[in-house]
């Protein structure tokens, strides 16, 4: 299983709101694609975030995306560096 | 009666008097609160009831309480003895020869009124000086208001059955009786006989024209608060008295009637107060060169001393020195709004006034409508962040910090100000001041130790306001009208300066004798509006602050001329005054109190929840923003409406997570509790049972240890009972939270099973969107080759329920192509899925019309239609280029480049192997696997089996990695005809087998895929019995 990030951008700055239903149904859909949830960063302006998955591929992370209706600019696999 | 002794009055204001002579009271309302209830009780109370009563929250309520008695007990020394006896349990009032007006007339009341005599009753009438209780609201106290209403409601009763029996005895002296009967009037002004005992009383007097006036004002007061029109009684009494030849008697009558002189009622100015004035300048002149520290004016006195326009000319004096004002005014009714005065400050500011940084700090107080999280730490972020917008604003000019009624501001407010004197110590250019009244200071525990605080530190400058001298008293009489003959003005007033002004105005208005006191001065002035004025002024006092006309025009239906009219004449009389674009407040809080005052009890009540529901609509109807919880909660509270308190302490719970309160969160949560324990089961109360829990929950953050067992066994109960009464976004919500309080727990498996049950009923919404998300797992399941039988089941399920809606659904369409695909069933799949793609352009859906055109070029290669394939990739790739990611650019070239390849283009090959290893670099697992199949095949027709090898390997590889079956079996039959081509039997059999145990289910392997196997197996020459092809039965819908 691969580390998979997701970079999202948000114009205007995204809500709690927004963020927690985004989650909810991004929560719903990961059993189905075998992607595991790690963590979430939002920039302090509310208008970055990186999400971290575990994964077989970065295309299945789009995918959970894709039927959670959660936009993103980029899903890419990672290399974890400096995790204890 | 004895002259001599102690006398207690709880109808009306609050008095002791003894020996003939009144006591001064203590001035904080809950000492006097505390008064009245051991007074009215007339038994001993345990302490800790005492407390909850009057004193809940994290201070100190023992010792709030111990201060209040001993404030109370030299009252109650008389004589010999004290009349409250104390020790360490319990507290009481014992009567002793005292003389309490309740204690009278509950004897009257328990002997019948009906039999009691005409003196008894005469003397009972001048016994109510008002309503229970007086001006001792304190709706914060719940426990407390509660009792006080009822008990205003049993006085009220009384007072009324006394008047009518005294109307009914008293019909051979009509003068005496109009004036209980328009005691009765005021007191329950929606009764009709009230007024219809006037009217008689009025026509028997002769007095026709005032009884038509009293008809028609009751007429308006019960369309504009009942919506009914008077009753048959009361329609006969205007007739008779219209009929009758002495109407134009009184038109003589009020022809030669002296005409009140208008006053003109202009915005105070100061008069005197030259002392204070220079030490205001002086500290502005300090702050302007930044030469001194920072003090903390504090302008302390009586209502209607002049604080106010002190703090107004201070805030002048600021501007003509070219500084910035920051003033807020905090209202009784407001105090359960967290941040609420710092809000009005910063409303002023535009988003774009803000610096960035500014911006993003403040931003739980901006009125954007962007909320922040309720993060620890981003309550520091919200202080440090409004220090940095007073330390910019007071870089070169001086700033006021303005805050008005400092003993009503509530603790999250008085927090933020502390921080802020505290962030301006030294030299600056920065002014705080406040006014207070001195005793209710006392009740508000929060803003008492700031003042104390900084007193001790010598940063505190109290300045006291004093009464008027009589010349300066004279003088603002004379700013009324300046040939006024002040003198029984200056000797009533006694130098309060708003009860000079309301004495000068009635002595303006041409008044015979003056008011003897400032309350009765205030209800002179009150009186005087007629009509629509008249009629919207309870509700206007009821809002208990600056009010919005909209949310009048709510309650009152009028129309829009007689609004017009109505708010005109209440700014000509000086009652209220405009502070904005549809904006009022009262010209002085002692207004406002004087005028919610002359409301009955019931009548409060009435008004108060129609407000309520008024809010409430606008809120259901999305046309309620700006509406607070706490102003909600606290009209529903007075208006005695459990469900919509509880929604209203649901409201400002959230609002003060938004604004890092917790402390008021879980204060609200836990009163909107005891609310909603009185709302009868139903979805209602389960629902707002799950927002407060979730407000209690999110509030404590880590300190819940206490408590944990009940919040989970509470929510747990609660959200059982939502799932079970299918409110689908309440369970969802609840069954988060158990996730949420489980993995604090450390129990991930019960924190992962509740989030997924979580995310499972949060599909369960409405049959359409039920039939969509149906549809849609149908989709993920047979994409991603798992439990095809699971997803069949789902189609038909979605498919049913789109036929009862009539509606088919993007998903449905989507799902059954993929289905027919799965069976093998390629030419009938494709309709469908054009259908879908036709349905996903037609939504705007362009993530949904890639997949469909991907699926279409797809199938159409599967089918061997290369220009079929070739059109729909054609159409794919200007769309997917501006999906971004999502919209699969890279499998969508490697289709192209692989359909390109398939009829011999010139430059495929090339194409095809740049585009795979874009691909591989998108590290999409499955399109990869998917792709190198294809591949596979097209080699392997040509014969170059060692390419072929190394695609399938590759494939299965990335087949395996997600788990794709169909492509995994895909690969091993490419690797198994390799290997049989090149002479390796064995190895090719053993690679295939493996795979043929799950050629006979159907739901196991795509039709595709099964062929690719079986032609594999063919070729090996094994014989499989579940290779026999069986007719599929048609179950697709």
């Amino acid at each position: 299983m691969t580390r998979i990030i997701v970079e999202r951008n948000f114009d205007p700055p995204i809500s709690q709101d927004d963020l927690n239903a985004c989650f909810q149904r991004i929560g719903g859909c990961l059993d189905l694609y075998g992607v595991r949830y790690i963590r979430s960063r939002i920039s302090t302006d509310r208008r970055r975030s990186f999400c971290e998955f575990e994964a077989a591929d970065a295309q299945s992370v789009r995918d959970v995306q894709s039927a959670a209706r959660a936009p993103y600019e980029r899903v890419w696999p990672a290399e974890v560096i400096g995790e204890s | 009666m004895s002259e001599d002794g102690l006398r207690i009055r709880l109808l009306g204001d609050l008095q002791l008097q003894l020996h003939s002579r009144p006591l001064q009271l203590p001035p904080s309302k809950k000492t006097r609160a505390l008064l009245a209830y051991l007074v009215t009780t007339g038994r001993p109370q345990l302490r800790e009831r005492l407390c909850d009563l009057l004193w809940e929250g994290p201070d100190d309520p023992r010792g709030a309480l111990r201060w209040s008695l001993a404030k109370l007990r030299p009252l109650l020394d008389v004589g010999a003895r004290c009349l409250l006896v104390a020790d360490r349990e319990r507290v009481a009032f014992v009567q002793d020869g005292a003389d309490v007006d309740v204690s009278r007339l509950a004897k009257l009341g328990a002997g019948g009124v009906g039999t009691a005599a005409i003196d008894d009753l005469r003397d009972a009438a001048a016994l109510f000086g008002g309503e229970f209780a007086e001006g001792l609201d304190l709706p914060a106290c719940s426990r407390f208001h509660e009792w006080c209403v009822a008990e205003r409601e049993k006085w009220a009763e009384l007072r009324l059955s006394v008047l009518a029996r005294l109307v009914d005895l008293l019909a051979d002296s009509p003068e005496e009786a109009l004036i209980h009967a328009r005691s009765r009037v005021s007191i329950d002004p929606l009764n009709e006989s009230s007024h219809l005992a006037v009217i008689r009383l009025l026509a028997t007097l002769g007095r026709h024209r005032e009884a038509l006036r009293q008809y028609d004002f009751c007429r308006q007061l019960l369309e504009a608060e009942l919506g009914a029109r008077p009753g048959a009684a009361l329609e006969r009494a205007r007739a008779t008295l219209k009929a009758s030849s002495a109407a134009r008697a009184a038109d003589e009558e009020t022809r030669t009637t002296k005409p009140t002189a208008a006053v003109r009622i202009s915005d105070p100015v100061i008069v005197g107060r030259s002392e204070e004035r220079a030490i205001l300048d002086a500290v502005v002149a300090a702050a302007s060169a930044a030469g001194a520290s920072a003090k903390f004016l504090l302008l302390v006195g009586d209502p209607g001393i002049g604080k106010t326009c002190l703090l107004r000319y201070l805030g002048d004096a600021v501007v003509r020195a070219g500084g910035e004002v920051l003033a807020g005014r905090a209202f009784e009714a407001e105090m359960i709004r967290p941040y609420g005065i710092w809000a009005d400050i910063l409303a002023r500011f535009s988003r774009q006034a803000l610096p960035d940084a500014t911006r993003a700090g403040l931003r739980p107080l901006l009125a954007d409508g962007i909320e922040a999280a309720p993060n620890e730490g981003d309550r520091t972020r919200l202080f440090t962040a409004m220090v940095s917008l007073i330390a910019e604003l007071s870089d070169r000019s001086p700033v006021g910090i303005l805050i008005d009624d400092l003993q009503w501001v509530d603790d999250a407010s008085v927090s933020l100000l502390h921080y802020v004197t505290r962030a301006f110590e030294g030299t600056c250019r920065v002014v705080v001041a406040a006014t207070a009244r001195p005793g209710e200071l006392a009740d508000n525990g929060i803003a008492q130790r700031l003042v104390q605080g900084l007193a001790r530190e010598t940063r505190l400058i109290e300045l006291p306001l004093r009464p008027l001298d009589e010349k300066t008293t004279a003088a603002l009489a004379r700013t009324v009208a300046p040939d006024l003959n002040v003198a029984s003005v200056v000797a009533t007033s006694e130098g309060n300066p708003l009860f000079t002004l309301e004495l000068a105005r009635s002595l303006a208005r041409g008044s015979a004798t003056l008011p003897g006191s400032i309350g009765s001065a205030l209800a002179e002035h009150l009186a005087r509006p007629e009509g629509p004025a008249r009629a919207i002024l309870p509700w206007a006092a009821a809002l208990g602050r600056v009010f919005d006309v909209g949310v009048l025009a709510r309650c009152v239906k009028l129309t829009p001329s007689a609004w017009l009219e109505a708010l005109e004449e209440l700014e000509r009389r000086g009652i209220i005054r405009g502070v904005g674009e549809e904006r009022y407040d009262f010209a002085h809080d002692l207004i406002r109190s004087a005028a919610y005052g002359q409301i009955s009890q019931p009548r409060r009540r009435l008004i108060h929840g129609q407000i309520a529901q008024a809010l409430a609509d606008a809120l259901d109807a999305n046309a309620g923003a700006g509406v607070l919880g706490g102003e909600l909660a606290r009209h529903a509270v007075l208006g005695g409406n459990d469900t919509l308190a509880a929604r209203g302490f649901a409201l400002a719970g959230e609002h003060s997570l938004c604004v890092f309160a917790h402390n008021d969160a879980i204060d609200f949560a836990e009163r909107g509790m005891r609310h909603l324990a009185r709302v009868a089961t139903g979805a209602q109360r389960t629902r707002l049972q799950i927002a407060l829990l979730r407000i209690q929950i999110i509030a404590s953050g880590g300190n819940r240890q206490p408590h944990r067992g009940d919040l989970l066994d509470n929510l747990a109960a609660v959200v059982n009972v939502a799932e079970t009464s299918g409110l689908a976004s309440d369970a969802t919500t609840g069954y988060y939270l158990l996730s949420e309080l489980h993995y604090e727990d450390g129990d991930a498996a019960a924190a992962a099973s509740n989030s997924l049950r979580a995310a499972e009923i949060g599909r369960g919404a409405d049959p359409a969107t039920a039939a969509v998300q149906l549809a849609n797992t149908a989709c993920c399941l047979l994409m991603l080759e798992q439990d095809v039988s699971r997803s069949r089941a789902l189609i038909a399920e979605a498919g049913a329920m789109s036929d009862r809606s009539d509606r088919k659904s993007l998903w449905l369409l989507h799902g059954q192509a993929l289905l027919r695909r799965w069976d093998g069933e390629l030419d009938a799949a494709v309709p469908l899925l054009e259908q879908a793609r036709t349905l996903a352009h037609r939504l705007e859906d362009r993530w949904e019309e890639c997949r469909c055109l991907v699926w279409l070029t797809m199938i159409h290669l599967e089918r061997s239609d290369s220009r079929a394939s070739l059109a729909c990739v054609d159409e794919l790739l200007p769309l997917a280029s501006k999906m971004g990611e999502g919209g699969e650019l890279p499998f969508g070239r490697v289709l192209q480049a692989l359909v390109q390849a398939r009829l011999g283009q010139a430059g495929a090959q090339g194409r095809l192997e740049s585009a795979l290893d874009e691909l591989r670099s998108f590290d999409s697992k499955a399109r990869l696997a998917y792709a190198l199949n294809a591949v596979g095949e097209l080699t392997l027709a040509d014969g170059r089996f060692d390419r072929v090898r190394e695609v399938a390997q590759e494939a299965l590889a990335a087949a395996r990695a997600t788990r794709r079956v169909c492509e995994a079996v895909r690969a091993q039959a490419l690797l198994s005809c390799v290997l049989a081509a090149q002479g390796e039997h064995s190895a090719a059999r053993a690679c295939l087998e493996p795979v043929l145990e799950h050629l006979g289910n159907r739901d196991a392997l795509s039709e595709g895929a099964r062929q690719v196997a079986l032609r594999a197996a063919a070729e090996l020459g094994l014989c499989v019995q579940t290779l026999v092809q069986t007719p599929r039965p048609q179950d697709h819908t």
